[in-house]
């Protein structure tokens, strides 16, 4: 603990002097940062959407039960479906509280609605999917399954919006998997040049250092210093500018896209802000870890 | 063991070394160094003063022998051991060695600060260090700015602030004047008046005969133990007189 107020100022110090080199180096990673930052929200925002699509909120698959069918119906689809693992949820919603939704949907045609006797509406179930085992695959053999059944008079789907989105939401998570792989690699490499200039500028502090009796963590622990607040500055600097984005387009998508719904882009969880965070901390370490350890063996 | 049954707090033992094999640098150098003696290591360039001095605080190794540093062989040490013989060795150099781009105080109290010594502890021992060297005030001026006496001065000051039991001091003048090199000797000479060992490699004879001090001369690959009032100019006779070593 009596050295960590040394680690601090040899730090700080580090920064100062070679301002220009760890400056240049906190943009590097920044901008990778914020390409592969960016790909997680869309990625992130995508799933959202995939989510409302197939979510319990506005089911993806909804099978109309033939006109007089038992009032076990239900259990009877449900039990049809239970072998399914991307079915996530069964819910079955009778004629009244149909037309309820489409009076809430639709206000302005309420007394129209009304007019209408209730067997107009006829009791559907909804299924649920589930966006991360459903693939079209998957979702075309549901489709058949309950078409198959005698109950169901009628199958109604968005399955061309369903599995481009959901499409589009795995294309941007393997992207995302392999911009940030990519990143990772790179911005390692960065640091890790970054901080070897660094040594060899201070050539004479270490070898000064070493002849007073300095331990070779006692050498290293400042250098690894700086490549850890270097990512993580660059990684703030990332995290910071995606989040201002996401704040500055958000209202501009409700109105260009209202298909989107009313949040068309999400900010990153804080779940997602951790894990970029101590990602960069990695990278950091590592990257400077890389750097002394040959230097110091040179 | 050494006169008068004092324990040597420094014991080299037959050590040799060669860079090429045809021409070994120095081999079977053998000599004790006993509590706060003042000890010159001479002999002309290239004879391997530096080289067994670099031994001693173990940037260096050897070929064969040992040296015994508070009876533990430092070339035997551990690599994780080395540090620690270091802070018990002040190391004074002919290009000063100091970090040109920060602050008298901070290159004296780097020193300290690898012992971890608590702020306060060390702001005092600078401030001791600094007066004891004549460059009180000089806290803040960089390195750089100094003159080549006074980053000398420093650079003593850096190597006994730590209070080690042996300075080693490598051509500590040979870059100074006249005036600035004998107030270097004149330092090194109270530090070891308060009880400091001191071993200095020189190769200049003047200064030996202006300060005699017990002298081991390096010649030849041979080391040759002079005593006090010697003329210098007779090791050389005395090396060249000894068997030339073999390759």
């Amino acid at each position: 603990m009596n050295h960590l107020g040394y680690y601090l100022r040899r730090t700080l110090q580090g920064f100062r002097n070679e301002w220009g080199t760890n400056l240049a180096t906190v943009l590097t990673l920044s901008v990778a940062f914020i390409l592969v930052g960016a790909l997680v929200t869309v990625a992130v925002s995508l799933g959202r959407q995939v989510e409302r699509w197939g979510g319990v909120d506005q089911f993806q698959v909804t099978a109309y039960l033939q006109p007089g069918a038992p009032p076990g119906a239900a259990d009877q689809l449900r039990q049809a479906l239970s072998g399914m693992s991307e079915v996530r949820a069964v819910r079955y919603v009778p004629g009244d509280e149909a037309r309820k939704r489409l009076v809430d949907a639709f206000p302005e045609e309420r007394d129209a609605w009304k007019s209408l006797d209730s067997s107009f509406f006829p009791g559907y179930v909804e299924i649920g999917l589930d966006p991360d085992r459903a693939d079209e695959a998957h979702y075309r053999q549901l489709v058949g399954r309950v078409e198959r059944l005698s109950i169901v008079e009628q199958v109604e789907t968005h399955g061309d919006w369903y599995t481009s989105v959901l499409g589009i939401h795995r294309a941007a998570r393997v992207l995302a998997i392999a911009l940030g792989s990519l990143a990772i690699f790179a911005t390692v490499f960065v640091v890790s040049h970054t901080i070897r200039l660094n040594f060899y500028r201070r050539r004479r502090q270490v070898e000064v250092l070493r002849m007073c009796g300095a331990t070779p963590w006692f050498v290293r622990i400042p250098f690894l210093l700086e490549g850890l607040f270097g990512a993580l500055l660059a990684a703030g600097v990332a995290l910071g500018a995606i989040a201002l984005f996401v704040e500055a387009v958000r209202g501009r998508l409700v109105d260009v896209a209202p298909v989107l719904g009313n949040s068309p882009i999400q900010h990153l969880p804080l779940v997602a802000w951790g894990v970029f965070l101590c990602v960069a901390a990695a990278i950091g370490l590592t990257g400077a870890w890389v750097s002394v350890r040959e230097a110091l063996r040179a | 063991m050494a006169a008068g049954g004092a324990q040597p707090i420094l014991e080299i033992r037959h050590v040799s070394k060669r860079y090429r094999a045809a021409r070994p640098l120095f081999r079977d150098v053998t000599f004790e160094v006993l509590p706060g003696e003042f000890v010159y290591v001479t002999g002309p360039s290239g004879s391997g003063k530096s080289t067994l001095l670099r031994m001693v605080y173990r940037a260096e190794t050897a070929d064969t022998g040992s040296i015994h540093y508070f009876g533990k062989d430092v070339l035997a040490l551990a690599p994780r051991a080395i540090p620690f013989l270091r802070r018990n060795v002040g190391v004074i150099l002919q290009d000063f060695k100091l970090i040109l781009d920060e602050s008298v105080y901070d290159n004296i109290a780097l020193a300290l600060e690898i012992l971890g010594l608590p702020p306060r502890e060390i702001y005092d021992r600078v401030r001791q260090a600094l007066d004891r060297v004549g460059l009180a005030g000089y806290e803040d001026i960089r390195a750089e700015d100094l003159s080549g006496g006074e980053q000398q001065r420093v650079a003593v000051a850096r190597a006994v602030v730590t209070r080690p039991s042996l300075v080693l001091a490598d051509e500590p003048t040979g870059n100074l004047d006249a005036g600035n090199a004998a107030m270097v000797i004149d330092l090194l000479e109270e530090v070891n008046a308060e009880g400091t060992t001191v071993l200095l490699a020189t190769h200049d004879n003047m200064l030996i005969a202006a300060r005699p001090h017990r002298t081991v001369a390096l010649v030849d690959g041979l080391v040759d133990e002079i005593t006090r009032g010697r003329a210098v100019e007779d090791v050389r006779y005395a090396g060249a007189a000894q068997e030339a070593p073999q390759p």
